[in-house]
């Protein structure tokens, strides 16, 4: 017996209410997912506003597919006509669709740029007509992004849907920008009834037959939603929401909880990160935080985290935003070979001095236990690892790590412990450029050194006069900063004198500033304390100056160890401290908690640093170099464009191969397993068994194809031996179960000689049928 | 199962959404979304109480060819149904064979639906279709709840008619002039004389016939005929021991084409079958086509649900009422001997299905696979 819903609705070809009822309900869900949608998510990567002509072209494209879907007879044929016609509006106007999308492309990257740190390609474009080039481009998408959100209704790929729906949070998230409520609501509405027509359209039951009920259904869920949602409002006002300090702390917690899953493996020290005001007890382990091999063992400072904005809270890394707005001053740096991470070897090598560290080795450094969202790099640094030059938001400061949870096994090349010789190395190029040597890099450096001028020495106008009354006249810092002898003398004379030093502190979680905290209340602090109040300290004597984590590799740890050793630094090696960013030198860093006098070796500070007792003068070009910038954006964009095109194509290509190849191993694997069980089941020592599969192996042949009268006899026998197996006792003959072997062998001989490639593929692949 | 973990995912991405930008749109979404599916649950519960169905089937199909049932739903509540499933199990009480279809369906408040399904059966039989529950889902899909209900139908599926040759039963082929006595047996109807022979001791002197004494010049005895209502009674038994579609559709087939053999031939015969669940026998003279077919329905519809072979007991409790020559008796079962309580009445002739065919005086033997071969079944025209 075989039963059946009936598909006698199925025939008629007529519009009827409703079907367009169905084509009317689809046609909203799809356009509110993928009309507003991608409308609102453009409005968030570009910060435009995008024309009503995107959301016409999107509503046309989906009601456009729709119907064609339900006119059986020439559906195919119309919508390959319209395929054709939008693919030759491509190709006819591909100038200004490929101007208009290069626009929006150099949007999206300006926002990632600004706002979340990531720099993307710009590209070259023509300014003029760019606001209509970009509406044909916008049109153009429209239309795309309703076909796309047809066939993926159509694909019934609801996974696909969730995933899409934390597009939005993924952006706010990382660009900061504040959707729309009434379109995120709409979108939101329409994604998650979208989600449930989806499932609820099953392939044996007509969409149209349950429309009237999934209107009545989404209506009422609307209702409720705009009820409960009214509700919402007024018990948590929107704005009691956002200044909660409930949801901020929640926020921070779990955020901190990812950034911890990402990037720490335990906790093998204290270090706060900057954050300042969760800074308490200082506790380390023995726990191998870094294995380092080098090629010239030696001492050095390894600065992981950078802070150079302070708040009164924590120190930070300079905006993303004025990051941003100093990427061409970066761009051409890099470009001259000047990285702020490896400066102070370049200086080295523009000396002639014997007595000081030349020697370049690698390093290889493994990150066991430490915070992996930075490369732990020394000073003297040669050459950025592989994979990390170019412009990044942290502007030379330090390395962010790559990956999702940070690069944990990294090689440099690195030359031995300059710092000990800083003011050696200090003085001697001094001279060096003072006499007029060495033009290139005191052009590139004095780009640096304005940069460094304006982003690290600002100082909180409450701790200028703190700072006045504790350390005394710290001079005209338009004029200049203190000499660099007398602020480290009078700073740390200060420390010593009015702080103490201790592990065991408390974190100071109230209101105030922590370094005025510090200063004036608790006096008690270890490095964390003093190398922030340093670093202000600096900047109160005008020297550039921040504050930085890492790990130190102390002269105890490389006793014995020749080239290639393995160095285990512990947990306890972590440490904050100072760098003060020294004229035409670089960034040195300088030890001001007393604790640690003595750990690193340190040069003698009372030669050569009297001599810098002023800022060396910026060059005139300083002032010049952004007047100079749109002929050399234009010369790099010429230049740069193609290439970059090309490697955007190439992703692009390389997505969509992965995706294919996915699916390609996906769809083989499940066709080998649904033959695999079904020749298991085939080969079944139990006749009753094996005859029971095959004959249901036969009805599905039978269903898909057109036999001729012999074969259809013998399949009605073999019907028949089924039937006998599943539901008689009797047992079934050798000669029954042959028979039926046979049939089956023979309607797939018939079934795949008769069928076409493309049925054959569907058959093959997607309903696993052969 | 599917939508439950998408709601999950949803309402995770949600609350990582809300958690994660702390923004006061997605921890309105996050509570609208909790609201709504506490209300869906609430919603589902409600729904779907007072529902009435009724199934209609077609009263009696040919084997292979499709028919067409229905089942209709009543919401008498002013919930909606929005999604509802219901199962219509059909099954062949004959055959033993059943399939299930599921028919999704929603209905209006106050509203009333139909949905139609199809099928085709292989096997002639009675089909029993119900559909004792439904279950009714939510709108999200994500709750269910079954509901019971009471709808059933039934149709008989009619055998292809054929005759076959009534000589393959009998030498005589039931080929007889007279049909209101037997020609097997003497009886006490003075009327017709049933046979003529030599007195024998013990016989009774009324029974001698005076005239022809005299003209043989000895004793004769005259033998009184044994009146019968018709010339034959045939009963079927569709019960097996084991579901065999195979026997029990042999069983129908046989029967199917003695009736309407004996219909062609004129030959008056009656046919009489027992309702295996009430337990009552029918017995009906078959002269037209009409009477063919409600024997055949009756057969269909109530006999393949008897819990044992009862035709031949049923019949004899009723015995005394009407009179008959002869007997068929049919049976799919090998050791079904419940033909020896008819010999006692007349002359029996046992179809039985074995493993092999043969034939003995009383009894033909046939095989579930070349039972047509065998009894030499033609096409109708």
């Amino acid at each position: 017996m075989e039963l059946w819903l009936s598909q006698a609705e199925n025939a008629r070809q007529k519009l009827n209410k409703k079907i367009l009822l169905s084509i009317f309900v689809e046609a909203l869900l799809i356009f509110a997912t993928f009309g507003i949608g991608v409308c609102e998510i453009l409005h968030m990567l570009t910060g435009m506003q995008i024309s009503w002509l995107y959301l016409a072209g999107a509503a046309g494209s989906i009601l456009l597919c729709l119907f064609l879907e339900k006119w059986h007879r020439f559906g195919i044929q119309a919508g390959a006509v319209f395929f054709i016609l939008y693919v030759g509006v491509l190709l006819i106007f591909h100038a200004t669709i490929q101007n208009g999308m290069l626009g929006v492309w150099n949007q999206v990257a300006d926002m990632f740029g600004s706002k979340a740190g990531i720099y993307l390609t710009r590209y070259a474009v023509s300014e003029n007509g760019m606001a209509a080039d970009q509406v044909y481009f916008l049109t153009l998408m429209g239309i795309a992004a309703g076909v796309i959100g047809y066939a993926v209704t159509r694909l019934r790929l609801s996974i696909l849907l969730l995933l899409y729906s934390m597009v939005p949070p993924v952006l706010i998230s990382l660009l900061d920008q504040n959707p729309d409520g009434r379109m995120t609501v709409l979108f939101y509405t329409g994604i998650f009834l979208l989600i449930n027509w989806i499932s609820s359209s099953n392939r044996n039951i007509q969409q149209e037959k349950h429309a009237p009920a999934f209107a009545a259904g989404a209506l009422f869920l609307c209702i409720v939603a705009a009820v409960s949602g009214g509700s919402f409002q007024l018990l948590v006002p929107e704005t009691g929401y956002e200044t909660s300090e409930l949801v901020t702390n929640a926020r921070e917690e779990f955020r901190d909880k990812i950034e911890t899953f990402r990037f720490q493996k335990g906790k093998i020290n204290t270090l706060p990160e900057g954050r300042l005001k969760e800074t308490g007890e200082w506790t380390a382990s023995d726990e191998t935080a870094l294995t380092v091999k080098m090629e010239v063992p030696d001492s050095l400072y390894l600065r992981g985290f950078v802070g150079s904005v302070y708040d009164g809270d924590r120190w930070k890394t300079i905006s993303t935003e004025d990051a941003w707005k100093e990427k061409t001053l970066f761009y051409w740096l890099h470009q001259d070979g000047f990285y702020g991470e490896t400066q102070l070897s370049e200086v080295r090598n523009m000396i002639q001095d014997d007595t000081l560290s030349s020697e370049t080795g690698t390093m290889q450094i493994t990150n066991n236990h430490a915070d992996s969202r930075y490369l732990y790099t020394p000073y003297e640094m040669t050459e950025l690892p592989e994979g990390y030059t170019g412009e990044t938001a942290l502007t030379d400061s330090t390395l962010a790590s790559g990956g999702l949870f940070g690069n944990r096994k990294y090689s440099l090349q690195t030359m031995g412990n300059l710092v000990k010789d800083f003011t050696t190395l200090g003085a001697e190029s001094y001279q060096m450029l003072a006499e007029g040597g060495q033009m290139g890099y005191r052009e590139t450096e004095s780009y640096y050194n304005a940069f460094v001028y304006e982003q690290d020495t600002v100082l909180p106008d409450s701790l200028t006069s703190l700072f006045q009354k504790e350390l005394g006249n710290g001079g005209n810092r338009e004029q200049g900063h203190t000499d660099y002898y007398t602020a480290i003398s009078r700073i740390r004379a200060y420390l010593e004198k009015n702080m103490t030093y201790s592990t065991a502190t408390d974190p100071f979680t109230d209101s105030g500033d922590f370094v005025t905290n510090f200063l004036t209340e608790s006096k008690i602090g270890h490095s964390v304390h003093y190398a922030t109040a340093a670093t202000l300290m600096f900047r109160y004597y005008g020297i550039p100056s921040r504050y930085v984590e890492g790990y130190l590799i102390t002269p105890e740890d490389v006793r014995d160890k020749t080239a290639g050793d393995s160095i285990e630094i512990p947990g306890k090696n972590g440490h904050a401290w100072t760098e003060i960013y020294m004229d035409g030198l670089g960034w040195v860093p300088i030890e001001m908690t007393p604790e640690y006098y003595g750990v690193m070796e340190e040069p003698d500070l009372t030669l050569g640093l009297e001599a810098q007792g002023s800022r060396t003068a910026p060059l005139p070009e300083v002032q010049d170099h952004t007047e100079e910038l749109p002929d050399i954006q234009t010369h790099w964009n010429l230049k740069l464009a193609l290439a970059g095109l090309t490697r955007f194509l190439v992703l692009l290509l390389l997505v969509i191969d992965v995706f294919c190849i996915l699916f390609f191993m996906i769809v083989c694997g499940l066709r080998v397993y649904a033959n695999f069980r079904r020749k298991k089941a085939f080969a079944s020592k139990d006749s009753r068994v094996a005859v029971r599969a095959l004959t249901g192996y036969a009805v599905q042949l039978y269903h898909h194809g057109d036999y001729g009268p012999e074969l259809s006899d013998r399949y009605q026998t073999a019907y028949r031996t089924g039937e006998k197996a599943a539901f008689s006792r009797h047992e079934i003959s050798e000669k029954e179960r042959k028979d039926v072997e046979q049939c089956v062998a023979q309607m797939i001989t018939e079934l795949k000689a008769k069928t076409g490639w493309y049925d054959l593929w569907i058959m093959k692949y997607i309903e696993r049928l052969l | 199962m599917k939508n439950r973990i998408l709601v999950i995912i949803w309402l995770a991405g949600m609350a990582v959404a809300a958690l994660y930008t702390g923004e006061y749109l997605y921890a309105g979404i996050l509570t609208v979304s909790g609201i709504v599916i506490v209300l869906s649950a609430i919603f589902c519960l409600l729904s779907g109480r007072k529902t009435e169905s009724c199934l209609h089937l077609p009263r009696a199909v040919e084997k292979q060819t499709v028919f067409q049932g229905k089942l209709e739903l009543h919401n008498r509540s002013i919930w909606p149904v929005f999604y509802g499933n219901g199962s219509v199990i059909c099954r062949n009480t004959f055959t033993g064979e059943e399939q299930t279809v599921q028919i999704p369906f929603s209905l209006k408040g106050n509203g009333t639906m139909q949905t139609a399904f199809e099928g085709k059966s292989l096997w002639c039989g009675c089909i029993k279709c119900t559909c004792s529950n439904w279950i009714n889902t939510d709108f999200l899909q994500i709750f269910h709840k079954k509901k019971s209900t009471e709808a059933e139908a039934d149709m008989v599926i009619m055998p292809q008619k054929h005759i076959l040759d009534l000589s393959v039963l009998t030498q005589e082929g039931f080929d007889m002039e007279s049909f209101r006595y037997a020609s097997n047996r003497p009886g006490d109807d003075p009327g017709e004389t049933y046979d003529i022979r030599e007195y024998r001791q013990g016989d009774s002197v009324r029974q001698i016939h005076w005239k022809l004494s005299e003209k043989l010049d000895g004793l004769v005895i005259r033998e009184k005929s044994y009146p019968v209502d018709d010339a034959v009674l045939i009963l079927a038994d569709p019960f097996l021991k084991e579901t065999d579609p195979e026997r029990a559709e042999a069983v129908v087939e046989i029967f199917a084409a003695l009736l309407q053999s004996f219909m062609e031939k004129r030959i008056p015969c009656q046919a009489g079958i027992c309702d295996g669940e009430s337990g009552r026998f029918h017995m009906e003279k078959i002269c037209t086509t009409e009477d063919y077919e409600n024997m055949m329905y009756l057969f269909l519809r109530h006999g393949g649900s008897s819990k044992g072979p009862c035709v031949v007991q049923e019949y004899l409790k009723l015995s005394g009422t009407q009179k008959f020559s002869n007997y068929i008796y049919i049976t799919g079962e090998a050791t079904d001997h419940e033909d020896r309580y008819l010999r006692e009445k007349g002359l029996v002739l046992t179809m039985r299905c074995g493993q092999k065919a043969g034939k003995t005086e009383d009894e033909i033997i046939f095989t579930k696979e070349q039972f047509r071969k065998e009894l030499g079944f033609r096409s109708v025209r």
